[in-house]
């Protein structure tokens, strides 16, 4: 799946506490990568975690020093001549490239992000067509949603393309697809999303969600 | 922001220096030149292949490095190759490094976080995390964001960093250099995990303000 950037800068951004930990290199894993495709699209929260970089970068030159080993100089002129042999990490688009759609309900979809994170966690991509309540819902931990497409509401705000919406543990969620078209959300929830009815959590189970 | 929008929005000096070049800008409001660091210096040199360089850059940075992931929570010999692993990554992307939108230890710092989280995540690569990763530095987010020159910002940050009273400076710096959550640093200074958000909270906004950004 592709996604265009959104034509408009977002409204909701990641809180001052999430680009922080995200800049450190702190924030749990998979929520990250939320995070990740929000700042590509938003220059606002972009100068922010630069901002924080480079608090890191003063810190670390203020530490104190360590020796490092004896043969750690020679062994790393050596490799300097080698061909690097890592291979390359893929980048978000081929991330959420390779997220394959299941059905979960009718008319919406899952698609399960393949990013390194706690085995307990959840990173996919939820589709809905317009008007639809896709899953009223509850979960146990955070919840970070990018909006990517179209538009969905919940408590009284409307998040567009580019929005990012974070939840707390113990909040209730009865999000609606806007009226515009479909709506497509990346979202990484801390723990199994416990969708509420029977159906609801055998779909996502099947789905791997 | 651009030389032209910086002047209009800036204070009661703004006018007179109207005409003078951005970076001349910097000078007369009574701030040190922001001219190549001796680290950006040995960066140009190691981007044109020159080993002497490299080493001397070595020397310079990999006890600090070294440290880094010590606080992280590295074994010696882990933080010991770590280290090595960030420096083979200088060799290979000194050529990337724009001291216009970071200072060299900012770069160096962006560098050895992705290794360590990659370190944690080490079943199989990760995305590369962070805003201006060395090893893409884009473009597309231009130069909007940068209402001080690099430097100049991180010279800033040092002083406002100084200026942070110690209580603060101390959870900033554990937030940075431990692996630890916020809960983890409360424990480990012994208060309410209340207070170690509000001082990281505090000490952020201050340093925030020093950048002359929105609070």
């Amino acid at each position: 799946m592709k996604f265009s950037p959104p034509s408009s800068p977002p409204t909701y951004h990641p809180s001052q506490d999430v680009l922080t930990a995200y800049a450190a290199g702190t924030l749990r894993a998979g929520f990250d990568f939320v995070v990740a495709v929000h700042i590509r699209n938003c220059p606002v929260c972009a100068a922010e975690v630069r901002e924080v970089e480079t608090v890191g970068g003063v810190i670390l030159s203020e530490l104190h020093e360590t020796d490092m080993s004896r043969e750690a100089m020679t062994r790393t002129l050596a490799r300097l001549s080698q061909p690097p042999n890592e291979a390359q990490p893929a980048s978000i688009d081929e991330l959420l490239a390779s997220a394959r759609k299941r059905w979960v309900a009718p008319r919406i979809w899952a698609a399960r992000i393949d990013t390194p994170h706690a085995a307990e966690d959840r990173v996919f991509l939820l589709g809905a067509p317009a008007g639809v309540a896709p899953a009223h819902h509850g979960h146990l931990g955070a919840e970070f949603a990018q909006v990517l497409k179209g538009e969905f509401s919940d408590n009284g705000r409307v998040y567009r393309a580019g929005d990012f919406c974070e939840a707390n543990a113990h909040e209730d969620h009865n999000p609606r697809v806007g009226t515009s078209g479909q709506c497509v959300c990346l979202f990484a929830t801390q723990g199994r999303l416990t969708p509420r009815g029977i159906l609801g959590r055998i779909a996502f189970r099947l789905a791997g969600i | 922001m651009d030389a032209t929008s910086r002047l209009h929005h800036g204070g009661p000096e703004a006018a007179e220096l109207k005409l003078v070049p951005h970076g001349l800008v910097l000078m007369q409001v009574g701030r040190k030149s922001p001219g190549p660091t001796k680290e950006d210096s040995l960066l140009a040199r190691i981007a044109r292949g020159d080993r002497e360089a490299f080493v001397v850059f070595f020397e310079h940075v990999t006890p600090r490095l070294k440290t880094f992931f010590l606080q992280r929570g590295a074994t010696p010999s882990l933080a010991d190759e770590l280290a090595q692993d960030v420096m083979i990554v200088v060799w290979r992307k000194a050529h990337q490094y724009d001291p216009k939108k970071g200072g060299a230890f900012t770069w160096l710092f962006v560098i050895a976080r992705n290794r360590w989280i990659d370190t944690l995540r080490k079943e199989r690569p990760t995305i590369t995390y962070g805003i201006a990763p060395p090893e893409v530095a884009s473009e597309e987010f231009g130069d909007a964001s940068d209402s001080l020159e690099a430097v100049e910002r991180e010279e800033t940050i040092r002083e406002a960093m100084s200026a942070l009273p110690e209580d603060q400076r101390e959870v900033v710096r554990r937030f940075f250099f431990s692996d630890q959550s916020h809960i983890d640093i409360a424990a480990g200074l012994g208060m309410p995990l209340g207070t170690v958000k509000s001082r990281l909270r505090l000490a952020m906004r201050k340093l925030r303000a020093r950048l002359g950004r929105p609070q």
